[in-house]
Parts: structure tokens; sequence; C-alpha cells
């Protein structure tokens, strides 16, 4: 087997190739060689004394860690920090969503008629307003708007659009039907995927009176071909708190 | 990892590695008797936290001289409230003409060596004391592995230098 010369100047281990390690001195000027070798051959050596100490050290049975399980490393601690955060969060809401209820339960006349497309909450009938010819789907919430209180209704909407384009238009249309309602856009979260696929979030706030208007134009079936395909989830619930405004949260996606 | 095996662990570690943690600790403190403190105080550290050496990262004297390390940077923290200077306090109350490097250093590279500051010194006992390579030795210091033979490569000129000029007087 012939063995092949290494070029002059090239590293024996390849350009890519691993890093050994450096050795004692590896990288120290061969004059230093003589004073390196007095300095180990006159090292300090620990004396009798200091070996007995540290070796009944030794002969001690070690304790062991003081808590026997390890703590787990930092970023698992930041986890659990925040599930923990989020999870108090979300009791919080429940408890002050609970207790709302059963304040505006108190509140709502128990002979009120029909809540559309769903069974009431509590076994209480809500009102339901007209919703226009836009909304004629059971899917919206027809929780109507009452000037004796503060209300607040949060909705939620996902629309599939077709293409980029419909996005866009979907997107500048649900902002201006919030504009021409009295509302108006809480932010906007737009963004597209290679020109082809993109999704928009929506945060729309209008005046508790047109709420349903609102939701039943958003939901409304487009002639253009953007939309002929779009399709409208329900929002699952309503909530009326204590709030003068009422938002609608429209998610536009998938492209 | 039984107890048993655990202690007979620290045991052998002690052994093997006793001589490099106190040479580390003499040139690091520059005095023999703190070094001494230090390297018990070292070793009883390790016999308690012996349960987070990991093999896979460092060998044991690494890991010791890293522990010796923080051992004495909390003793010069501590002293650092009466004095400034951590490299030199020590020095100045070291008796003048005791062997303190070594046993049979000359007189001249001896007194190089007190000269040189503690961060100088420590890298020369970890690089050519201990022969540690260039990775571990800086690993040890917290600093790059060229940072590292940069200092190393600074100590020994400025150690021959001074032996140098030690001859010629």
């Amino acid at each position: 087997v012939s063995r092949l010369r290494r070029p002059y100047g090239q590293s024996p281990h390849g350009l890519s190739g691993r890093r050994r390690p450096v050795g004692a001195l590896e990288l120290v000027d061969d004059r230093f060689e003589k004073l390196a070798s007095e300095l180990r051959a006159s090292r300090p050596v620990a004396s009798a004394a200091l070996r007995e100490r540290v070796a009944s050290l030794g002969a001690v049975e070690p304790a062991g860690p003081r808590w026997p399980f390890r703590l787990p490393s930092r970023r698992i601690v930041l986890g659990l920090a925040g599930a923990a955060l989020l999870a108090s969060f979300v009791a919080a809401g429940v408890t002050s969503h609970r207790r709302s209820g059963d304040r505006l339960s108190a509140q709502i006349p128990k002979t009120t008629t029909v809540h559309h497309g769903g069974v009431p909450s509590g076994g209480r009938a809500l009102e339901s307003t007209p919703l226009g010819p836009a909304a004629k789907a059971p899917m919206l919430s027809t929780l109507a708007p009452n000037r004796s209180r503060l209300q607040r209704y949060d909705a939620t909407l996902r629309l599939r659009v077709k293409d980029v384009d419909a996005l866009s238009n979907g997107a500048r249309r649900a902002m201006n039907l919030t504009r021409s309602l009295g509302g108006y856009v809480g932010s906007v979260d737009y963004a597209t995927r290679g020109g082809k696929r993109g999704g928009a979030t929506l945060v729309l706030r209008v005046p508790v009176a047109n709420i349903q208007t609102a939701l039943g134009e958003l939901t409304r079936d487009d002639p253009s071909p953007a939309d002929r395909d779009s399709r409208c989830h329900p929002p699952r619930g309503s909530r009326v708190e204590a709030d003068r405004e009422a938002r609608a949260r429209a998610g536009i996606g998938h492209a | 990892v039984k107890r048993g095996d655990r202690a007979r662990d620290i045991a052998e570690a002690a052994e093997r590695h006793l001589d490099d943690v106190h040479a580390y600790l003499v040139y690091l403190t520059g005095d023999r008797g703190t070094a001494e403190e230090l390297t018990a105080e070292t070793f009883a550290r390790a016999l308690e936290r012996w349960h987070r050496f990991d093999p896979r990262r460092s060998g044991p004297r690494t890991w010791l001289c890293q522990l010796a390390r923080s051992t004495a940077l909390d003793h010069f923290r501590a002293e650092e409230r009466r004095r400034r200077r951590e490299g030199r306090y020590v020095l100045a109350e070291a008796r003048a003409g005791e062997a303190v490097f070594g046993e049979g250093l000359s007189p001249t590279l001896e007194q190089a060596l007190a000269r040189l500051s503690a961060a100088e010194r420590e890298v020369v006992a970890l690089r050519v004391v201990l022969e540690l390579d260039g990775e571990g030795a800086a690993r040890v210091l917290g600093i790059s592995t060229s940072a590292c033979s940069t200092r190393l490569s600074r100590a020994l000129q400025k150690l021959e230098k001074e032996v140098s000029a030690g001859v010629a007087a």
C-alpha cells in the first residue's frame, strides 16, 4: 500500500477535520522549554499533613446532595413558571367569568325568549335580535345590546379564502366595514409566505349596537370568486362583561 | 452511583490529583499556607459536589482545578474587602527567602514567579506545571483557548525576562 505524502503546509487533519487538542506548550516558543522543565521538576508537593487531612475527608461517608432530586435545568424552570402563570391567569379568568355570569344572570329576565343555534347557558334564554339578511345563518351569537348595563361582546370568526389577493381584499374590506360602523381596527397581523399562502388576524372593535351587523357583514358571501368558498365558523360563545365596547376578532387564514 | 462507589471515586481522585490541585493553588495564591487551606477546602467541596461531576464534560483533574479556582476566588473575594489587589496581598505577607513555588527552584526564578500576577501564575501552573492541554486550561480559567495561549506566552516571556534580569544583576 503506497502512502500518500501530505503536501507541504497542508493540515494533517484536512480542511474540515476536527481540531485535535492542543498539547502542553505546543503554542509556546521552544526557548521556554528549559524554564518549563525547571518549573515542572520542582513543582510544589503537598505535605504529609495535608495528605492526611484530605484522606480523613475522604474517609467520611459522603453526605450526598442535600436534596435527593436534581434540580431541573433553567429552561424547564422557566417553562414551568410560564405554565403556572398561564394557569393562574386562566383560573382567574374562569373565576371572574363565573362571578360576572352569576351577577348578570340575576339581572337577565328569565322570561326572555330564544337563543339562536344553541342551548342557553345556565338554562336561561337570552333575547335574540334580528340579524338582517346578511346573517341568516343560525351560527351567530344573538346577545342583544342593552343600554341599561355595560356590555362587552367578544366574538371570534375564522374565514378561509382562496388566495393572497382574496386575503388582502378580505382584510381591507373588514377594516373598511369596521370604520363604516363607527369602530376602529385594534390590530392587524398580516403575513404571507412565498406569495401563495398567508394569514391575517384582525382585532376589530365596533360599537356594541353594531356588533351583530358587523358579524353578519363579515360572514356575508361575497360575489367575487375569491370569497366564494369562504367558510365561517361560528363563535363558540359570547360573553357579556362589564365593558361598553364590543369587540369582534376576525381571523382570516390559509389563503 | 452508590455511596460506596462514590466514596471510592473521591478517594481515588484525591489521591491522584492532590498534588496537582495543591500546586495549582500554590501558584495561584503565592502562599503555601493559604494553598493548603484552600486545597483542603477544595476537596471538602468536591466531596459534597461529587454528584455534579460529569466525566463526559471534563476529566476529574480539570473539574478539581475548576473547583479549586472557585474556592480560591471565594477566598480572594472575602479578603478583597481588606486588600484591593487580590494577586499581591499574599505576596506581601510571604516571608522573604521562603521557597513557595517549589523546593528546588532557583531564588531568581522564585522571585520572578512572585512578581507575576496571579492570573499569569495560574496559567503557568496549569499549562506548564500540570501540563494540562490548552482546552482544559481554558476551561478551568473560563477563557477561550487562544486567550489562554496568549496569556501563557506573555507570562513566560515576562518570567524569562525577570529571570534574565535577575541573573544579570
